[in-house]
C-alpha cells in the first residue's frame, strides 16, 4: 500500500455558511436580506451533509523520491513533503449529477458550490491535523494547478504515486469523483 | 454576577446556553407530572443531564425551575416545596457548573392574566418575586424568563426581578408562531420595541418553532430590538415512535440555521424543546468561537397596544373623545367600571384614522386605583389601538402603566425638574413615550420664556439617558377667543422642529368657545404641519381637519403614492421565490382570459425582463436569476404544451456542449436553463463531448449560435479545435465561449464571443440574433 488513509468527522466538511453563500456568488452584505434563498440554501446544505463519504489518502515524500514536475518552487527549502488527496466521495458526484439530470439547477449550483466550500474545510482541517500531528514546521497548502506545477500531474499522483484504484483522472487533470482534490504540504525539518 | 460583567461577556463572544430538559427527562424515562420535582427526589438524573450539556460546550446551564412558581406547584400539590425545589435547582446547576455561568429559568404561570384570564398583575408579579428571590438568594448568576406569550406576564416578571435586585442580568424571551404574533396576538415587532424600553440585558425568543420557521420571526426582531439577542428554536416537531418521544430535527438539520442567528446578531444561542447534548454540541461545532456581529436596527419611534404597532411618523394622530373632563357622564361610566361607551367611542376614533387614542378619566380625585386599572385593562381587550394616558395623578398614572401591556404615550408632564423627573422615572421603568409642556407652574406668555423652558426640560432629560426622540414637547395651544396669540404657539413649534425634537398639540383648544371650529382648528393645524407639528390630539371625526392632515402629508411628500401595479410585482415575487405552485395557480387564472402565447410573450417574458434587470442593478443575484429562470421554464413549457406545435416560436436555436476532456457541466445547464427561460430553444449535447461530435450536431440541427464551455486551463484548447473544424467545413456560425478559464483576450484569439456569466451570454446572444434578423 502506497499511503495511509484517513476517515475525517463528516462535521469536518461542513462549510462556514459565509463563505457557502458567498461561493454562490451572493455577496457578504446581503446574506442576511432575503430569508427564502436562505431557507432554499439551508435545506440543500443540509441534503448535501447526507451525501458524504469524505475520505483522505495521504503519504510522506523526501523531495529527492519526487520527479522535478509535482515540486512546487515555494517547496525549494525544504526536504519532505505530504501529499494528500481528499475526496467527498461518489455518492456526493452521483447526488450533484442526479440533480443536473433533473434539470434542478439551482440545487445542483448551490450543492456544488456546498461542495467545493465542503472539500475546502475539510482540506483545511486535514492540514491543521497533519501540522498537530507532526510537530514539524509546515509550509501552506499547496495544490496542483498553480505555480509551477500544472494540474496535469494530478494522474501521475493518483496512478502512480499512490496507485489508487477508485479515482478516474483525465488527461486535462480532472479527478473523478468530481469533488476530490491533491493538495500538498512541505515540513521545515 | 453584575450586569457589566455579564454584558461585557456577551460583547466578546457568542454564548452557548443548554438545551431542553422536559423532553429529555421523558426521554430518560421520568414520568413525574412535574419535572422540577426531580431536583429533590432524583437530584442525580437532574446533575446527569447538566452534566451533558456542559460536556457539550453550554456556556450557560438553566436551573430546572421552568414550572418552579407558587401558582404551578399549588396545581400540582407542591405548594410547600416552592423554596426547596428552587433552592436545590441552584444547588445542582452550581455543582455541575464549573465554569459556565448559573441562569435561574422563570416560566410563565401558566394561567392568563387579565385581561384574559383572574390572574392579575399584582398577583402574577407576586408570584415571580416570590420564585426570582429564592433564586438569586441560591446564588445564580442571572435569571431566563423564556416561552412567555403574554407581554403583560413578562413585564410583571421583569418588574419583580429588578424590585429585588437592580443588578442581577436578564434574560427575558418570547415565543411566536409561525405568522410573528403570540397567542395572544403580539407581534414580534411590537415585542421588540416594548422591551427596548424596559431594564433588562438580553431580549430573545424562544420555543414553538423550528430554526428555519423561527428564521424570518427572528429576523424581523432584530430589526427592532436594540437590545442584546438570544434565541432558542425546538428540534422540530414532537412524534412518538413505538411510545417514545423524540422530534424531528436531527442535530445537522437544526444546527446550521444558528449561522444565520449569528449573521443576524445573535449574542446568545441554545435550544429548546426536543433538543439534545447533541444538538448544542453541533451547535458550538459549528459556530466554534465567534464575537458577536455589530448590527444596524431600526431606530424609529412607535407608539402600540397589545396588538398594534403604529409609527409615530409621519403624522400621529391621537383620538381625543374619551375625555371624561368635559364629559360628565363619561365621568360617571368610569366610577360605576361600565365601560361599553368607552369602548364605543375607541372604536369610533379607529374607524376614523386615529392611530392613538387619548385616555382622560376626568376628576382623578373621585377615581379608584380600581377604576384606573379596570378602565385599562377594558381598553387593552377592546381598543386596538395604542394608548395616551392623559392622567395626572402619579400614582394612578403607575398604575395605568402597569396594567398597559404595551407601549403607550404618557400625557403629559410639566417642564419643572420635580414633575419632569417624576415622570421620566416612570417611562424609564414601565417605557413608552412623554408629553412635556412647555410649562412650569403656570403658562409663559412670551416666546422666549417658552423656549427657555424647553431648553431647562431638554437638560434635565439628558441627565435621565433617556432617548429624547421619546418625548413630545406641547408648546400650548391657547383658546384665541380670549386674545392669545396663535403665532407664538407656531413659532414655538418651528424652534422645536429645528432642533430635530417633535412637538405635539391639543387642537382643540385653540377654538374653545367659538363657533365654526372646524374650519379655524383646520386652519391652524396646516400651518402648524407647515412649521414641522409631529402630532396632535384632535377630533377624528372632524372631516375637514382629518382632510387637511392627509393633503398636507401630501405636499410634504411625506406620504408615498403607491403606483406600482400590485399584480405585477406579486408575480416577480412569485417567479423569484421559485414558487412554481403559485406560478401555475397565477397562469391558469390569466388562462381565462388570455391565450397561452400571449401569456408567455407579454406577461412572463415581460416579468422575465425586469428580473433580469433587478440582477443587472445587483438587487438579486445569480442564485435568484437561475431560481427564477428555473421556476418560469416550468410555466414556459406547460403554456408550450397548450400551443400547437407549428405556432410555437422561439427567438433563435442554440447549441450547447461542454468540450471534450471537461466534465463540468453546471455552468452550461445555467446558460440552458436562462436562455430557455427567455424563450430561446436550446439543445444542450452534454459534456465531454469532442469536436466531431459537436460538428455533426451543428450540421443536422443547424442552430443560430454555438454555445461552448470549458471549465479547465488544460481543455481551453478544445475551443479553438472545434472553431478550426466548423471553419474547415464552411460553417459560419457564430461561436460563444464560457467557462472559468475562458477571458476576453483567449476568446477573442480563438475568434468566439466571450461570456463572462450566464447573464453576459444571454445579452450577446439578443444582440446576435437581432443583428441577423435586421
Amino acid at each position: 500500500m502506497k499511503y495511509k488513509i484517513y476517515i475525517p468527522p463528516k462535521i469536518y466538511c461542513f462549510p462556514e455558511i459565509k463563505l457557502f453563500y458567498s461561493r454562490c456568488l451572493i455577496p457578504f452584505s446581503s446574506q442576511s436580506k432575503d430569508l427564502n434563498l436562505i431557507k432554499k440554501m439551508n435545506e440543500i446544505y443540509y441534503r448535501s451533509t447526507f451525501m458524504l463519504e469524505p475520505k483522505i489518502y495521504y503519504n510522506s515524500f523526501y523531495l529527492d523520491q519526487l520527479t522535478e514536475e509535482i515540486i512546487p518552487i515555494q517547496f525549494k527549502d525544504i526536504k519532505k513533503m505530504t501529499i494528500f488527496i481528499s475526496t467527498l466521495g461518489k455518492i456526493f458526484d452521483d447526488f450533484l449529477q442526479n440533480l443536473l439530470n433533473e434539470n434542478r439547477i439551482f440545487e445542483a449550483v448551490v450543492a456544488d458550490a456546498w461542495g467545493s466550500e465542503s472539500i475546502e474545510a475539510l482540506n483545511w482541517h486535514f492540514d491543521k491535523y497533519l501540522k498537530a500531528k507532526s510537530l514539524m514546521r509546515g509550509t501552506r497548502r499547496f495544490s496542483p494547478g498553480y505555480g509551477n506545477v500544472d494540474i496535469t500531474v494530478n494522474k501521475f499522483i493518483v496512478q502512480n504515486l499512490f496507485d489508487i484504484g477508485e479515482f478516474s483522472v483525465f488527461e486535462s487533470g480532472e479527478i473523478y469523483p468530481k469533488k476530490t482534490t491533491i493538495c500538498f504540504v512541505g515540513w521545515y525539518i | 454576577m453584575k450586569r457589566e460583567e455579564f454584558l461585557s461577556l456577551i460583547k466578546e463572544k457568542v454564548l452557548f446556553l443548554d438545551g431542553a430538559y422536559g423532553t429529555e427527562f421523558i426521554r430518560m424515562g421520568c414520568n413525574e407530572k412535574l419535572f422540577e420535582i426531580l431536583n429533590i427526589v432524583e437530584p442525580f438524573k437532574v446533575e446527569e443531564l447538566h452534566n451533558r450539556y456542559i460536556k457539550a460546550g453550554a456556556d450557560i446551564l438553566l436551573t430546572n425551575t421552568f414550572s418552579a412558581n407558587r401558582f404551578k406547584l399549588e396545581s400540582f400539590g407542591y405548594a410547600n416545596q416552592l423554596e426547596n425545589i428552587n433552592y436545590s435547582a441552584v444547588k445542582i446547576a452550581r455543582k455541575v457548573a464549573s465554569k459556565s455561568l448559573v441562569f435561574g429559568d422563570i416560566g410563565p404561570t401558566g394561567t392568563q392574566i387579565k385581561p384574559y384570564g383572574d390572574l392579575s398583575f399584582f398577583e402574577s408579579y407576586q408570584i415571580f418575586k416570590q420564585q426570582a428571590k429564592i433564586l438569586i438568594d441560591s446564588g445564580v448568576d442571572g435569571i431566563i424568563l423564556e416561552t412567555f406569550s403574554d407581554i403583560k406576564e413578562l413585564k410583571s416578571a421583569i418588574f419583580a426581578i429588578r424590585d429585588i435586585d437592580e443588578d442581577i442580568p436578564i434574560i427575558a424571551q418570547m415565543t411566536f408562531l409561525k405568522d410573528g404574533r403570540t397567542i395572544n396576538g403580539t407581534s414580534v415587532e411590537i415585542f421588540a420595541t416594548v422591551i427596548n424600553d424596559l431594564d433588562i440585558d438580553v431580549a430573545g425568543i424562544n420555543c414553538s418553532l423550528n430554526p428555519q420557521e423561527i428564521l424570518p420571526v427572528f429576523n424581523q426582531f432584530a430589526s427592532y430590538c436594540n437590545k442584546p439577542l438570544s434565541i432558542e428554536p425546538n428540534a422540530g416537531k414532537p412524534i412518538f415512535i413505538d411510545d417514545k418521544l423524540i422530534y424531528d430535527m436531527d442535530p445537522v438539520e437544526f444546527a446550521i440555521y444558528f449561522k444565520n442567528f449569528v449573521d443576524l446578531g445573535a449574542n446568545i444561542v441554545g435550544g429548546c424543546c426536543g433538543t439534545t447534548a447533541e444538538h448544542i454540541k453541533t451547535i458550538v461545532q459549528l459556530i466554534g468561537k465567534k464575537r458577536p456581529k455589530q448590527r444596524e436596527f431600526n431606530n424609529k419611534q412607535y407608539l402600540s397596544s397589545r396588538i398594534e404597532l403604529k409609527n409615530i411618523e409621519p403624522f400621529l394622530i391621537i383620538g381625543e373623545r374619551i375625555n371624561a373632563s368635559s364629559k360628565k357622564w363619561l365621568q360617571r361610566k368610569i366610577e360605576q367600571n361600565d365601560y361599553e361607551k368607552i369602548i364605543e367611542l375607541a372604536r369610533n376614533q379607529t374607524d376614523e384614522g386615529a392611530l392613538c387614542i387619548d385616555v382622560n378619566p376626568g376628576i382623578e380625585k373621585f377615581l379608584t386605583e380600581e377604576n384606573i386599572k379596570n378602565l385599562i385593562i377594558n381598553l387593552d381587550k377592546y381598543c386596538s389601538l395604542p394608548l395616551s394616558l392623559d392622567i395626572q395623578d402619579l400614582n394612578l398614572l403607575e398604575f395605568a402603566l402597569k396594567e398597559y401591556p404595551a407601549r403607550a404615550l404618557i400625557n403629559s408632564s410639566k417642564a419643572d425638574e420635580k414633575s419632569l423627573i417624576d415622570h421620566l422615572n416612570l417611562i424609564k421603568k414601565y417605557g413608552g413615550m412623554l408629553v412635556v409642556l412647555v410649562m412650569k407652574d403656570e403658562v409663559e406668555d412670551s416666546y422666549l420664556k417658552r423656549i427657555k423652558t424647553i431648553k431647562e426640560a431638554t437638560q434635565i432629560i439628558s441627565r435621565f439617558n433617556i432617548d429624547s426622540n421619546r418625548i413630545f414637547f406641547d408648546p400650548l395651544v391657547l383658546p384665541i377667543a380670549i386674545g392669545n396669540d396663535y403665532k407664538i404657539t407656531l413659532k414655538i413649534i418651528e424652534f422645536i422642529s429645528k432642533k430635530n425634537m417633535k412637538s405635539i398639540i391639543g387642537l382643540s383648544n385653540l377654538t374653545f368657545g367659538m363657533p365654526e371650529r372646524e374650519k379655524i382648528n383646520s386652519a391652524f393645524l396646516s400651518l402648524a404641519m407647515e412649521k414641522g407639528l409631529s402630532a396632535a390630539i384632535l377630533d377624528s371625526s372632524n372631516e375637514m381637519t382629518m382632510n387637511i392632515i392627509e393633503a398636507n402629508l401630501i405636499l410634504s411628500k411625506k406620504e408615498s403614492v403607491r403606483t406600482i401595479k400590485k399584480d405585477n410585482d406579486q408575480l416577480i415575487q412569485i417567479i423569484l421565490n421559485g414558487e412554481k405552485d403559485l406560478l401555475i395557480d397565477f397562469v391558469n387564472q390569466k388562462l381565462k382570459e388570455e391565450a397561452p402565447m400571449k401569456i408567455s410573450n407579454d406577461i412572463l417574458s415581460k416579468a422575465m425582463i425586469k428580473i433580469g434587470d433587478l440582477y443587472s442593478e445587483g438587487k438579486i443575484f445569480l442564485p435568484h436569476l437561475i431560481l427564477a429562470s428555473e421556476t418560469v421554464q416550468m410555466a414556459f413549457d406547460y403554456l408550450n404544451s397548450l400551443i400547437e406545435q407549428e405556432k410555437k416560436s422561439f427567438k433563435g436555436k442554440i447549441l450547447l456542449a461542454t468540450v471534450a476532456g471537461d466534465i463540468h457541466d453546471i455552468g452550461k445547464k445555467i446558460v440552458a436553463t436562462i436562455l430557455k427561460s427567455y424563450g430561446f430553444e436550446v439543445i444542450d449535447i452534454g459534456k465531454n463531448v469532442d469536436g466531431k461530435t459537436i460538428l455533426n450536431k451543428v450540421k443536422t440541427e443547424n442552430p443560430d449560435i454555438l454555445g461552448l464551455s470549458a471549465m479547465m486551463t488544460t481543455t481551453l484548447n478544445e475551443i479553438n479545435e472545434v472553431v478550426n473544424l466548423l471553419k474547415e467545413n464552411n460553417l459560419n456560425i457564430p461561436v460563444i465561449a464560457g467557462g472559468a478559464s475562458m477571458n476576453e483576450k483567449i476568446a477573442s484569439k480563438y475568434g468566439v464571443f466571450y461570456a463572462k456569466d450566464p447573464f453576459d451570454a444571454l445579452g450577446i446572444i439578443e444582440k446576435i440574433i437581432n443583428k441577423n434578423k435586421s
